[in-house]
This record gives structure tokens, C-alpha cells and sequence, in this order.
């Protein structure tokens, strides 16, 4: 039992049949990193040193058997990548929970106005309710207007992104020259390279001045910052649909052309069907970016947490979960920060879900070309 | 078998040209609609214009599109880029048709451009009913399906619901309710489906036409009439906003001008499946269109916002110009220099444009030259807002160009290292060329020996610091042996030229015969100089004959024989018939060229490994500090002054981030991605791995920023720190470089590693010599692409590093390692201190509410976009440049 | 390389069984090279014109005239004319490279698909013009299908496979529209898809799954169902590019036969790689040589006996591939 295991650990490190020297080098490499990594958690002062130990260490094993190192090498950055990946999940959720046990479903509390609890999708007579849903000094949290914002937000992102997105996608893919798709994916990309506080600032400057002027409103938008948010997440749906499509084999559409079909019903009928899952992936991943915008969101919207009233007033502004947690992390008592912590949780795990839908469903895109359907 | 076919078609359709005419002219005019709606909305020109405003502005508009439409013609009918599509052609005509009528429009109506918006939406409605009734009655011969489609039914019914709601709603006097339900409700339902049934059921060009030409009669007319005039508003009792005339309009404008645009493209391409085609291509170019505009306008606003306050009281000699412009000039001379085309008079106009860099960056440096020559300096004067004691002030500045012949030594160094790969990596080689001499093999062999020698007592020095015991043996040695070095080059480099202008027969000959020699003198000559200013900074010597430094006198010396070299090759290349001759005097020339690169790089090195002396030549010196002045990015913010200062800590912080956050994930990733492609087997945990990587790339960069401050600040002393920003942003690149590196692996072709494995080789070289080198374009774009997001990234930076806005000092990460006796030894306090940097600046604008600098915010926005999109230029020039190595264009 | 042809020879003699190996081994060889050099073993030698002077009784289908195609540069079609009769088969041979499979592309304008791509020159179908500015693309390739080199078929049911090209064409209405103004097709649909696909003789193969992905059918299948879905739209030229290349022995003779019978009805124009083939299905052949060239065009027989011109004949009896 025990044996088999050792074979196991062996053979995952250093791959089969190793040299009695290679074994050596390679158990020495690994047990100054297994310190260092100790001394990490434990010594933290020691950690260094000891990591020195074991870059020599592993330095002259390079010299003598490389091709074993080397294995050991990438196995030690796949684990590291794999803890960073696992620590980052379970440290959220850790640091997420004093907030779950103090407050639980208060943390969903539907606000109170004059006329009574705010009509929210007859989740009122589920959820509890209450005149003060933000008062960090009374220590009374609800995230229901954040949650709220970061749906408005997202939905107006969404009905410009998804269908600009697709039409760039089809250009791109589709109707463009060589010479022109050669200039314009480029373009898309830069347009993806443009950080987000760019666009928070010419939102915070421009924008909402415009919106002041041309619209009546007394200062920031849901409207403004959906609007800036859906061109951020424009190039990823342009991109991963564009990708989608292009994956479609040409000799369809050839096929299609020879038959007499226009390229616009070669598109509606050939093109956009066999890609339609990598566009519905990108149009996920799409929405997924822009729950997850934080900058531009936080530059246009403020600071305020408020509920929306009416419901669908997207004149209204309130932060969302994303820029509460950058406007309020700085100042924040201990109570307030688990709760920003809940926010967090929320956001990866619905992003994270959604990224690993949009995987799924493009998965099925190569089964279905394949006619492995 | 042919009973199926209703109607038999013509092969080749007839022409008919008014009516292909005026359909063009539509689709112009509601190009033109759409574009001056866009101006509207951005505040370009008031609604209310008129008169003279107005002709005016239908003027420039006119200008410009002649002009744009005038080139393109000119090159058309020349047929250097000959356009033969009938619809562009038309469209373009009918472009500067419409143009002209507005303009005339407006001179003789005494309307504003609302109203007159209003009446051309309503002319193009008319246009429309006309084109869709000429085709339904025969008129005009045309292929229309039965009918216009359900999709097309559904759009036009929702749009008739809402503006039926909107028109019963607004009726005065109307009872608001009917029988428990809102009469509003009751018209849109009305009003929704008449206008499906008008789409579905009739032929299709009926069905769209009319119901879009009704659509925007009804928008035009409202506008038109004044329903909805320049000072309408309308505040709904519940929203916190409301709607003026100067977004309404725009809007209805915007959306009129694309509806009617699609269908007049319908009717343009005779309906059916071609008018389809033309009408959904018409919408997908107008959106591809649209999409290039905003990132172009994006782009363009934060530069042109934050270019003032980026480059005030900047000034610049207009040598270190010239230095700074040699590679660019280089590099046009050689788009220049691709073949002549044929005889025909349009390929000369191509070769034109091949000429055309070269002509501007030529002029470029011929008026640097003239501002050098006459001493007057050039001035562009401009004044911008500054925030001094949070009140706006202007400040006069202006961005100049000094006749200054003082250049930076990094300028130098930078320009030449660039000019010298280049030139290098266009050299071939000249292995067994023309004569070998006796005595030049030992040279050959000495000059290596040497160098070591020269390197080896470097590091002497470096260890043993240059004066052990305060004796000065540094300086001494090196003050011999530098001064020997130097006059060994001089004699290396001088050799070959002897012998060019001395010796029996032609130029050429004498050339190619001495081909050896300058090989060896010029290349040994770089190599040992380099070597013997290596010594000079290790010794810290300066050797000095008199008034005159050696080595860098030698350089420049060097420098010359080597351009008089080139161009005595060049000369006697031209002279030459002989096509081998020809070839080994071009290879001497770009040799030459290179020497002489590298020996200019040489002296900019010689002055930074000496620091405190500038070389200077008469005027013309290089010094550490040169004639540069750019206070935004060499400057820290000054503390209460007038002056604005810079942002040079920003710029330090955000390169430190960059870097550190790349050496940790990239070796990282990179080892992960090979291990999981190469070595682990394909299967659950592969594609799990897979799965994660992907979900955590999508992660909110803020929910990365509340781990890094929950679990690293604590870890790392407890304060807003680089280190954490580092390690924050490299957990947000690692999953990148794994996700970009394991695709690139994956695209080797597993022949490659099969043809590696039957040859014997083992798993690990194979990885190293085949499969590595193969995914490195892959790896290197992606992980550079990705690098350019964290450069710009914010969110996670406010947690973990802070946002500081007025930092006056730059983090000094190089100097802030020590030594320490107790763990761990080793401590970099920089690293564990908070840093400004870009992104986090302008964040620190925004939330300082009036006490932030407006333009400043706009200047580092505009220099944060600058450090990003040159990351991402980079990386996308370096894969087209890869993938056309790869398929051999 | 003309030197090589000498120690050549006896290869090729004892290598007269395994003919398609040489084939494919010079194949490979020329392959490598660019299309101005001349080909291995290759002969100079001035064409006639009487060579492509090829007379016939009927009226023609397609006269193409001084037919040339440019890719950039390179000139991929040399004033190439021929006419091609009608209810036949014909059948264009030559090595690879040589510009067939762009000429046949060139007879339903499927290479204005290619950007880079230059054609000058007539090519009339009935005596109409197919490349005048106001030529309805969509009706003539209506009238001129094409099945490819390797099948195509759409990721959709072998039905809809079939009536795609008619719905395209507005000749079948399915759909909630059509259903709700009465014209509804599904039965005329229904009598198209068999007669199709009997024509291919794909019938008793798949009638029992027509509702099933195309893509799942052997690679034999699938180009038969291309063949189907081609002759739904009721073609009068069917242009094939080497439609059996990528098939086994025994679907390639499917295949085959169902050239031989289609072209009772339509004119066949095919492209192939396979001498015997042509020898085996067409009534004529043109025989396109290295740099694009029309060097011979006559009765398939005359052609694969006794041809005119001696490179013709080199390649005919397999000097060169």
C-alpha cells in the first residue's frame, strides 16, 4: 500500500525509470523547497534563506541531471499554480464567513419606503425586510441594493454589447477584406487594451456632465456607466465570437455559395447556427466582464449606497458590489470588511460559474463540427 | 421539375439607372443624416442653428467629404486603387449630391437644423413609399420575395407599438383609462399590429418599405413640426431624469437615418435575397464602423486632453532629436529603397507612397538641422489649467525644440544599440572573402584573448572594489591599460582604411581584396573597445592625455573611418559590374554601417560608465545630463508650487509593478503549461486545471485585490506595499500565461515531437529544442498582451498599494535591498513601502473630489494609456511579425 | 532537371504496375517547386492551337474565351478557350498546379470568393455573358452547381441539407409564416429530398434518418449527399472538383457511376487527379499543363490514344505527374 503510493509520488516526479543519482538530486530539490514552503507558513523569516538553499540546490542539479530537474521544475509551478488558484477560492469563502454567521439573511434585507417594503419580484414576501439597509455604524448591511445596481448595470451593458458585439464579430469574421480584418482585430484589441480607469475618468469628467445637461439628472447614472461598460465588454464578445465563427469551416460557407446562397443567408443559415454556442459563450463571458467592471463603475456611480426607486429608474445610481468594495475597502471597520467579503464571494462565484459555463457550452461547439452530436 | 419555379429569372439583370441613382442618393442621405446626428449629439453644433451657422456647417462637412471623395476619385479613375463597384461609386456621388442640397437647403430656408433634420427624414420617407410603389406596380424591375419575414414583422411591430403608446398617450384630453385597462396600452397594441400585418402580408417590396417610411415620417414630422423642438422637456413624475430636445432628437435622428438607410440598400439591390444581403451588410458595416469610431474617439480625447499638461515646459536639442529620428530615418530609407515598378505612370504613384515617409521624416530632419544651423529655437507656446490652492490657474508654457547640441548619453545609447541590431542582424557574413593576410590571424586570435583578460580584471575590480586598502590600484591600471586599448582600436579600425586608399588596382578590387581586414578590424575594434570601457567603469578610472580622453576620442574616431569606409564601399559597389563583387561590397557596407552604430553607442556607454565627464567636441557634447527637459515624466510632484511637477514616481511604480508581477508568474505559468501539455497525461485533472485557470482569468481584478489585502498585507508588515501589488497582479497574470503558453504548446504539431522521439532524443531536449522554441512567438505575444492589461489594471492596486496623487519621490526598489544579520537576511524596504503609480493615480484624482488636479488626471490618464497601448502594439506587431516569418510572406 | 530524365527511365519502366505511386511520388516532387519552374521531365515544346481545337455537333453549354486568372503575381490561367457541350462529360486532367481546379472555379465565379484573385476574359453560359457587371450571382449559380474536393456538407439534418438550396431560393416556404398564410411546402419538400437523393443514389441508404446530422454519414455518403443537395436546385451544369480525391475504392465507383448517369441530363464538368478515371467517365477531356495552360482538348479517347502533343503524351503515360 504504502509502497505503491511511494511509486506513485515517484513516478509523478520524476517520470519512469530514474537514475539512483537522479533520485538523489531531485529528493534533495524537493525537500529544501518543502521547507522553504514551511518556513513560509511557519517562519516566515527564514523563508528566504532557505529558498536560496534550494535555487543551489536545484542549480546544480540543472548541471548534472537536467532532464530530471527540469520535470520537477514544471511539476513544482503546476502544484504552486494550482495552490495559488485553490488558496485565493478558499481564503474568499474563509474570510467571507463571520459575515455569513453574524448576519446571515439580513444580508438580503428589502428596504422599507413610505409606502411600504419595495416591490422586488415578490421576493419581499420571502426575504426580511427593513427601514435601514446600509448603516455601518449601526452595523446594519444589506446588499440588496448592490446586487440591484449591479443587475441594472449589467443589463444595460449587455443589450449594447451582445448585439454590437455580434455585428463586429460578423464583420470581422464574415464581410471584412483580408487587408481591412488585418486592421480592424488590432483595433478591437486596443480597444479591449484600454484600461478601465481611462474610461472612469472620461465617465467621472465628461459623461456625467452630459448626462446632467442632456438628461435632466441630478448627477451620476446607471445609464452613463452601463453605457461605458458595455463598450469594455465589447471586444470580448467581438473576440470570442469572432473566434467562433472563424472556426467554422470555410469549405461550408463555399458550399453554401455554390448552391446560389447570398453570404448574408450563408451567415444567418450556415455560419452563425454551427457557431452559435462560442457566440452564446461570448456573449456570457461578455457579461461576465462587465459584473466584474470596477473601475469605471466605481468612477461614474459615486460612493452612495441607496435603493433604486422605481425599480427601473436608470437615472438613479447606487455603487454596485464592485465599486462598494473599492470605495468602502479603505476605510472599512472589521464588520463592514466581512461583509464586503460576502460581496466578493458573490462575484467569483457567479463570474467564476459563468467563465465555466461559457466553457462548457463552447466545448460542445468542436463535438457538434464534428458531427459527434 | 420545373414547376417549382414561380418566376424564371434573367441571368444577367437589366440596368436602371434613375432608379439605381436615386436609391444611392437615399442611402448618401441617410448616411449623412446618421453622421450629422452623431455631431449633434456630441455637442458639435446646436440644433437650434440656422442661417449662416448652418450654411456653414453643411459647408465644412461638404469640404471634407469632396476632399476625401475627390482623392479616393482621382486615384480611381488613375487607376492606381481602382474602385469598380457601381454601389460605392453611387454612393459616393449621391454623398456630395445630399451634401450639396443641404447646403443650398439652408441658405434658402430660414429653418433650424432641427426642423430641418425633421423634413429630410421626412423627404426619405417619401423616397422610400416611391421606390417600394414603383417596384409593387412594375414599374422599376425588381426580385422580391412574398414576403418581408417574420423577423422583420416582429421589429416593425414593436417599434409601431411603442410609438402608437407614446401617440395615444400624449393626445390631450384623452380618458386615461378604458374598461380597467390604460388606454395607451390599447393603442400601442393597435398601432403593433397594423404594422405587423403591413410588414408580413403584403409582397416584400411593400412590406419594407412602407412600414419603416411610416415609422420615420412619424419621427421626422414630430421633429419637424416642433412636437419635440430644440427647448422640449419632459421630466416623468418617478425617474430621477428626464428627456430634452437635445437628446431626443439625436436619438430619433440616429435611429431614423439607420432604419431608413436599411431599407433604401434593400431597394438599391432590387429586394430578395441580394436586397437582404444589402441591407444587413449596409447595418454590419455601419456598426464595424461605429465601433472603430469610439475606440479612435476614446483614444484621441484623452490624448488631445491630457497632451498639455503631458508635455509642458518640455524642450528638447534639436541634435538629441536627430539622434532620437536616425532609426526612423533608416528605416524609411529602406521602405524607399524596394524595387522600381514597371513603366506604367500608376505604379509610379505607388512608388510614391513608398517615398513618402522618407520625404517627412526627411523634412523633419532638415529643419532640425536649420533651427541647429540658425540658433533659433523652436517654439510652440500654449497655455493649460493648473490647480494651484484648488483654484484654477492658467499657465503659460510651450513645448520647444532649443538649438541645443548637447545630447543624453541614453539618447545615445538607446538610438545607436537599436541601429546596431539592425544593421547587424542585415549583415551576413564575409567568411573566406578576398585576401587573407599573414599577419592577421594572430590578430585574430589576440584580440579574443585580450578581451578576456580585459573582462577577468574587471571582475577583480568588482570584487575587490577598485581601491583594496585606499590604494588607488583601480585607477592606475586602468588608466594604462584603457589608453592602450584605445590606440590598439584606433589601429584596427585605421588598417582597413590604409589599405583602401593605398594599393594597386581599382577601388572595388582593393575592396574586396581587404575584405578580411575590415572584418576583423572593425568587429574586433567594437568588441575591444566595449571591453576596455567595461574596465573603466569596474577601475573607475577615466584616463585623460592632456585635454583629450582616449576612448572616446577613439570612438569617435572610429565612427568616422567607419562611415568613410561605408561610403567608399558604397562607391566602389557602384562602380562594380561583377555580381559576386557586388554582393561582398554591399555585406562590407551594412558592416561598416554597424561598426559604425556601434562605435557612437560606445561613446554614450563611455560616458555613462565615467559619469561625472561629458564628452564634448567643440558645442556638440554628450553628457549624462543632455539637453532633454520633460518635467511630467523626469519629475516628482513639487510640494506647494507654482510649478506643476511631474509624475516620474507614477511611471517608476507602475514599471517596478510591472516587472515584479511578471518575474513571478511568467516562469510560473510558463513551467505549469509545459508540464500540463507535456508531461501530465490528458484527462480529468488536466481539463480541471484547465477549467480553473479559465474561471480565474475571468475573475473580477477586484475580488484578486480584496485576497491580496486580506492575505498578504498582514503577511508582508502590514502596511499598502509594492511587493503585495506585485504578487496581487501576478496571481491575475498567471493563469493568463498558463492559459496563452498551453495553447502555444498545444499548436506544435506533435510531429515535430514524433520526429524528435524516433531520432532517440529524450523527452526533456525534446521539449527544449523543439517544442519550446516553436510555442515562443505564441508565448511571447500572449504574455505580453497580458502584461499590458496588468499595466493598466486598477482595482486590485487600491487595495493593496493605496492611492497616492502628489508624490514627490520615486521608489528606489535597486537601492533598497540590505544585508541583514538575523532572518531573512536579506530586506528590501522599497518593496515593502507603498509606491504611487499610474492607475492608482487617477483614481486618487477622482476620489480627491476639488483639491484633484482635473488636467493632471487627464495627463496621467493619457500616460497611462501611452505605457499600455505601447505593450499592446509591441505585442501585436510581434505576432503579424511571426506569423509572417512562419508562413514565409 | 532535364538531365535526370535518362536515369529516370528504367524506374519508371519497371514501375509501370504501380503506377499511381510514381504518380504520387513526382506528385510530391513537384509539389515543392514554384509554378515558373518547369516541371520534372517536363518537355519544352510550342502549343498549336489546332490541339485545343475540339469541334462537336451540338450547341456549346459554356465557351469560355482567352480566359485569363491572376492570384497577385503569379499568373495562375493562361488565355485558356474551350467550349463544352452540352449532356456530356468533361474532363479536365494535369498535374497539380496547373490551373484546372481555378478554371473550373472560374465557370460559376467562385473565385470572386478570392480577394487576391484577377480574371479577365469571356465566359458565356448559353451565349449570356457570366462575368457582365450586372450578372445575378445567385441565379447563376443556380444554374451552375458544384460539388467540392472534399464533402461539405452543412452541420445540419440530411434533410435540411437537401432543401437548403431551394428554401434559399424561395422555391420551399417552411416556417410559422408560411404555415400561417397556407403555403406550407413541407410535402412538396418532402418529394424533392427523395428525388434528390434516388438521384444520388443515396436513397436506400438514409431514408430511414433523414432527420439525423449530415456530418455523421461515412465520407463516401457525405459526397454523395453533396451531389444530392447540388442537384435539389435543379442545376444545368454541375461542375465537380476531384469529387472522389478524398474516397475509398469502393465509394469513389459509386461515384462514378453516378457521373456517368447524371450526365444523361446535365452537363458534368470534372476535375481529377486520376487518369483512368477520366479515361473510365468522360467524353472529352482538356489536358492543362504546368503554368496554366490549355495544351490539349479532344475526344477522351483520341486524348488517352494518339495525342498531339508530345508532353501531353509524357504525362498520359505517366513520364511526369
Amino acid at each position: 500500500m504504502l509502497s505503491s503510493v511511494t511509486a506513485e509520488v515517484q513516478d509523478a516526479i520524476l517520470g519512469e525509470d530514474p537514475s539512483e543519482g537522479a533520485l538523489r538530486t531531485v529528493g534533495l530539490s524537493v525537500l529544501s523547497l518543502v521547507a522553504s514552503l514551511l518556513c513560509i507558513f511557519l517562519a516566515p523569516g527564514f523563508a528566504l534563506p532557505v529558498l536560496a538553499a534550494f535555487v543551489v540546490v536545484t542549480a546544480f542539479g540543472w548541471r548534472t541531471h537536467q532532464a530530471e530537474i527540469a520535470r520537477l521544475l514544471t511539476l513544482v509551478a503546476t502544484i504552486l499554480t494550482v495552490l495559488t488558484v485553490t488558496l485565493i477560492t478558499v481564503y474568499l469563502f474563509f474570510s467571507a464567513f463571520p459575515a455569513f454567521t453574524a448576519h446571515g439573511i439580513d444580508l438580503l434585507t428589502i428596504p422599507i419606503l413610505e409606502s411600504g417594503p419595495q416591490w422586488f419580484f415578490w421576493l419581499d414576501f420571502v426575504l426580511p425586510t427593513g427601514e435601514t439597509i446600509w448603516n455601518p455604524r449601526a452595523g446594519v448591511y444589506s446588499l440588496i441594493p448592490l446586487i440591484w445596481a449591479t443587475v441594472i448595470v449589467t443589463t444595460i451593458a449587455g443589450l449594447i454589447a451582445a448585439p454590437l458585439g455580434v455585428l463586429g464579430a460578423l464583420f470581422i469574421a464574415e464581410v471584412a477584406s483580408d487587408r481591412l480584418r488585418e486592421a480592424i482585430k488590432p483595433g478591437v484589441e486596443i480597444l479591449a487594451g484600454i484600461p478601465s480607469i481611462v474610461y472612469g475618468f472620461i465617465g467621472f469628467k465628461v459623461l456625467n456632465g452630459f448626462i446632467q445637461k442632456s438628461f435632466l439628472d441630478d448627477g451620476a447614472s446607471f445609464l452613463i456607466a452601463g453605457l461605458v461598460v458595455g463598450i469594455m465588454a465589447l471586444p470580448t464578445v467581438v473576440s470570442v465570437s469572432e473566434d467562433a465563427l472563424s472556426s467554422v469551416p470555410d469549405a461550408m460557407r463555399d458550399g453554401s455559395a455554390a448552391m446560389g446562397a447570398t453570404s448574408w443567408q450563408s451567415m444567418k443559415s450556415i455560419s452563425v447556427p454551427a457557431a452559435s454556442s462560442g457566440i452564446s459563450a461570448a456573449i456570457i463571458l461578455g457579461l461576465g466582464r462587465a459584473i466584474g467592471e470596477t473601475m469605471a463603475v466605481a468612477a461614474i456611480l459615486g460612493a452612495v449606497v441607496q435603493p433604486t426607486v422605481p425599480l427601473f429608474d436608470m437615472f438613479d445610481a447606487s455603487s454596485t458590489l464592485t465599486s462598494a468594495i473599492a470605495h468602502n475597502y479603505g476605510s472599512a471597520t472589521e464588520s463592514t470588511l466581512d461583509v464586503l467579503f460576502v460581496a466578493g464571494v458573490m462575484l467569483f462565484v457567479i463570474v467564476a460559474g459563468m467563465s465555466v459555463i461559457s466553457q462548457y457550452v463552447e466545448r460542445r461547439i468542436n463535438r457538434k463540427l464534428q458531427g459527434q452530436q | 421539375m420545373s414547376e417549382g419555379y414561380a418566376h424564371e429569372n434573367e441571368l444577367v439583370s437589366a440596368e436602371s439607372n434613375l432608379y439605381d441613382r436615386a436609391m444611392d442618393v437615399g442611402i448618401a442621405l441617410s448616411i449623412t443624416t446618421f453622421v450629422v446626428g452623431m455631431i449633434t449629439f456630441a455637442d458639435g453644433v446646436s440644433l437650434a442653428a440656422t442661417g449662416m451657422e448652418l450654411v456653414t456647417f453643411f459647408g465644412i462637412l461638404l469640404g471634407v467629404v469632396a476632399g476625401g471623395v475627390g482623392i479616393v476619385a482621382v486615384f480611381s479613375y488613375t487607376n492606381v486603387v481602382p474602385i469598380t463597384s457601381q454601389r460605392v461609386r453611387g454612393v459616393a456621388l449621391g454623398l456630395l449630391v445630399s451634401l450639396v442640397g443641404l447646403a443650398v437647403a439652408a441658405a434658402a430656408l430660414p429653418v433650424s437644423l432641427a426642423t430641418m433634420l425633421g423634413l429630410v427624414m421626412i423627404v426619405e420617407a417619401g423616397l422610400l413609399v416611391a421606390a417600394g410603389a414603383g417596384s409593387r406596380f412594375g414599374f422599376v424591375e425588381t426580385d422580391p420575395s412574398m414576403s418581408a419575414g417574420l423577423l422583420a414583422g416582429i421589429v416593425f411591430g414593436l417599434l409601431g407599438a411603442a410609438i402608437g403608446a407614446v401617440i395615444v398617450a400624449s393626445f390631450p384630453g384623452v380618458p386615461g383609462v378604458i374598461a380597467g385597462v390604460p388606454l395607451w396600452a390599447l393603442g400601442g397594441l393597435l398601432f403593433g399590429v397594423g404594422f405587423v400585418v403591413l410588414t408580413v402580408s403584403p409582397r416584400e417590396d411593400i412590406g419594407s418599405t412602407v412600414p419603416p417610411a411610416l415609422i420615420i415620417g412619424i419621427l421626422g414630422a414630430t421633429i419637424a413640426t416642433a412636437v419635440i423642438g430644440v427647448g422640449w422637456q419632459w421630466t416623468p413624475e418617478n425617474l430621477s431624469g428626464g428627456f430634452t430636445g437635445g437628446s431626443v432628437i439625436p436619438v430619433f435622428v440616429l435611429f431614423g437615418s439607420l432604419l431608413s438607410s436599411w431599407s433604401a440598400a434593400k431597394c438599391r439591390a432590387d429586394f430578395g435575397a441580394r436586397g437582404r444581403q444589402y441591407g444587413a451588410f449596409f447595418v454590419i458595416n455601419l456598426n464595424a464602423f461605429l465601433m472603430v469610431a469610439i475606440m479612435a474617439a476614446i483614444v484621441v480625447f484623452v490624448a488631445v486632453k491630457g497632451i498639455g499638461w503631458a508635455f509642458h515646459d518640455f524642450s528638447i536639442g534639436a541634435l538629441s532629436l536627430l539622434v532620437v529620428l536616425a532609426p526612423l530615418l533608416v528605416l524609411t530609407v529602406q521602405r524607399a529603397r524596394a524595387p522600381a515598378g514597371t513603366d506604367e505612370w500608376h505604379s509610379a504613384a505607388r512608388q510614391f507612397f513608398r517615398v513618402l515617409p522618407l520625404a517627412a521624416v526627411g523634412s523633419f530632419a532638415a529643419m532640425l538641422l536649420g533651427i541647429i544651423v540658425t540658433g533659433t529655437p523652436f517654439e510652440i507656446p500654449y497655455q493649460y489649467a493648473i490647480l494651484v490652492d484648488r483654484s484654477t490657474v492658467m499657465l503659460d508654457t510651450a513645448f520647444r525644440v532649443t538649438p541645443s547640441l548637447a545630447v543624453g548619453n541614453l539618447l545615445v545609447i538607446v538610438s545607436g544599440t537599436l541601429l546596431f541590431t539592425y544593421f547587424l542582424r542585415r549583415y551576413g557574413s564575409l567568411r573566406d572573402v578576398g585576401i587573407e593576410y599573414e599577419r592577421l590571424s594572430p590578430v585574430r586570435q589576440a584580440v579574443p584573448a585580450v578581451i578576456g583578460l580585459l573582462v577577468l580584471l574587471s571582475l577583480v575590480f568588482v570584487g575587490i572594489g577598485p581601491a583594496p586598502g585606499g590604494i588607488p590600484i583601480g585607477p592606475t591600471v586602468g588608466l594604462g591599460l584603457a589608453t592602450l586599448g584605445a590606440i590598439v582600436v584606433a589601429a584596427l579600425v585605421l588598417a582597413p582604411l590604409g589599405a583602401l586608399l593605398t594599393g594597386e588596382g581599382s577601388l572595388a578590387e582593393r575592396a574586396h581584396e581587404n575584405a578580411q581586414l575590415l572584418n576583423v578590424g572593425l568587429f574586433s575594434g567594437v568588441a575591444l573597445l566595449f571591453a576596455v570601457i567595461v574596465l573603466e567603469w569596474t577601475a573607475v578610472s577615466n584616463p585623460q592625455l592632456g585635454p583629450l580622453a582616449p576612448v572616446p576620442t577613439v570612438a569617435l574616431l572610429a565612427a568616422l573611418v567607419s562611415i568613410c569606409l561605408a561610403a567608399f564601399a558604397a562607391r566602389a559597389r557602384r562602380s562594380t559590374d561583377d555580381t559576386l563583387r557586388h554582393r561582398v561590397l554591399g555585406e562590407e557596407v551594412t558592416l561598416a554601417l554597424t561598426a559604425a552604430a556601434g562605435f557612437v553607442t560606445l561613446i554614450g556607454l563611455h560616458v555613462a560608465a565615467t559619469s561625472e565627464t561629458a564628452f564634448a567636441v567643440g558645442p556638440v557634447e554628450v553628457a549624462i545630463h543632455g539637453s532633454l527637459s520633460w518635467p511630467t515624466v523626469l519629475q516628482g510632484a513639487i510640494p506647494l508650487g507654482q510649478a506643476p511637477g511631474g509624475i516620474y514616481p507614477a511611471i517608476v511604480g507602475t514599471i517596478w509593478i510591472v516587472i515584479g508581477a511578471s518575474l513571478f508568474a511568467v516562469p510560473l505559468g510558463l513551467g505549469a503549461a509545459v508540464f500540463l501539455t507535456e508531461y501530465a497525461e490528458q484527462g480529468r485533472f488536466t481539463e480541471v486545471v484547465e477549467t480553473a485557470t479559465n474561471a480565474l482569468w475571468s475573475t473580477p481584478s477586484i475580488v484578486f485585490g480584496l485576497f491580496g489585502a486580506a492575505f498578504l498585507i498582514p503577511r508582508l508588515g502590514n502596511s499598502l506595499s509594492l511587493l503585495a501589488a506585485q504578487l496581487t497582479l501576478a496571481f491575475m497574470l498567471l493563469p493568463l500565461v498558463v492559459i496563452t503558453s498551453r495553447e502555444a504548446i498545444k499548436s506544435v504539431p506533435d510531429e515535430y515531437r514524433d520526429a524528435s522521439a524516433a531520432l532517440g532524443v529524450d523527452r526533456w531536449t525534446t521539449i527544449r529544442s523543439v517544442v519550446i522554441p516553436a510555442a515562443m512567438p505564441g508565448v511571447v505575444t500572449g504574455v505580453i498582451l497580458g502584461v499590458g492589461r496588468i499595466a493598466g489594471e486598477t482595482a486590485p492596486l487600491i487595495l493593496v498599494l493605496g492611492s497616492e496623487i502628489n508624490a514627490t519621490n520615486a521608489i528606489d526598489v535597486l537601492g533598497g535591498f540590505a544585508f541583514t544579520t538575523s532572518p531573512p537576511f536579506i530586506t528590501n524596504e522599497a518593496l515593502l513601502n507603498s509606491s504611487a503609480a499610474l492607475p492608482t493615480q487617477v483614481w486618487g484624482i477622482i476620489t480627491a473630489g476639488v483639491s484633484g488636479s482635473t488636467s493632471k488626471g487627464w495627463a496621467t490618464a493619457f500616460m497611462l494609456l501611452v505605457v499600455v497601448l505601447s505593450f499592446y502594439a509591441v505585442g501585436i506587431i510581434a505576432r503579424t511579425y511571426f506569423r509572417r516569418k512562419i508562413n514565409y510572406e | 532537371m532535364n538531365n535526370q530524365i535518362g536515369d529516370t527511365d528504367t524506374d519508371t519502366d519497371t514501375n509501370v504496375s504501380t503506377d499511381t505511386s510514381t504518380d504520387s511520388q513526382l506528385g510530391a516532387t513537384t509539389g515543392v517547386e514554384t509554378s515558373t519552374t518547369t516541371t520534372a521531365g517536363e518537355s519544352e515544346e510550342q502549343i498549336r492551337d489546332e490541339w485545343t481545337d475540339y469541334r462537336f455537333d451540338s450547341p456549346a453549354k459554356l465557351s469560355v474565351e482567352d480566359l485569363n486568372v491572376w492570384y497577385g503575381d503569379d499568373h495562375a490561367l493562361k488565355d485558356v478557350s474551350m467550349e463544352i457541350p452540352e449532356e456530356s462529360v468533361t474532363a479536365l486532367i494535369g498535374p497539380s498546379g496547373c490551373g484546372k481546379s481555378t478554371y473550373l472555379r472560374c465557370l460559376n465565379r467562385m473565385n470572386d470568393r478570392i480577394k487576391a484573385a484577377r480574371i479577365d476574359g469571356s465566359v458565356e453560359l448559353d451565349g449570356m455573358e457570366i462575368y457582365d457587371p450586372n450578372t445575378n450571382l445567385v441565379e447563376l449559380r443556380k444554374r451552375i452547381g458544384m460539388v467540392f474536393q472534399s464533402p461539405n456538407p452543412f452541420p445540419k439534418s440530411i434533410r435540411d441539407n437537401i432543401s437548403y438550396g431551394p428554401r434559399k431560393h424561395g422555391e420551399i416556404n417552411k416556417g410559422l409564416l408560411a404555415r400561417l398564410f397556407g403555403r406550407d411546402d413541407s410535402e412538396k419538400e418532402a418529394e424533392l429530398v427523395e428525388r434528390s437523393l434516388r438521384q444520388a443514389a443515396l436513397w436506400d441508404e438514409v431514408n430511414d434518418r433523414l432527420d439525423d446530422n449530415a456530418l455523421g454519414l461515412s465520407g463516401g455518403q457525405q459526397q454523395r449527399l453533396c451531389i444530392a443537395r447540388c442537384l435539389a436546385v435543379d442545376p444545368e451544369v454541375i461542375l465537380m472538383d476531384e469529387p472522389a480525391s478524398a474516397l475509398d475504392p469502393i465509394a469513389t465507383s459509386k461515384i462514378e457511376d453516378l457521373v456517368t448517369d447524371l450526365a444523361e441530363d446535365y452537363t458534368v464538368v470534372i476535375v481529377t487527379h486520376n487518369m483512368q478515371q477520366a479515361a473510365r467517365i468522360s467524353d472529352q477531356t482538356a489536358v492543362f499543363l504546368t503554368g496554366g495552360e490549355l495544351v490539349e482538348y479532344d475526344d477522351t479517347d483520341k486524348i488517352f490514344e494518339n495525342p498531339e502533343s508530345q508532353r501531353v503524351e509524357d504525362y498520359i503515360t505517366g513520364k511526369f505527374g
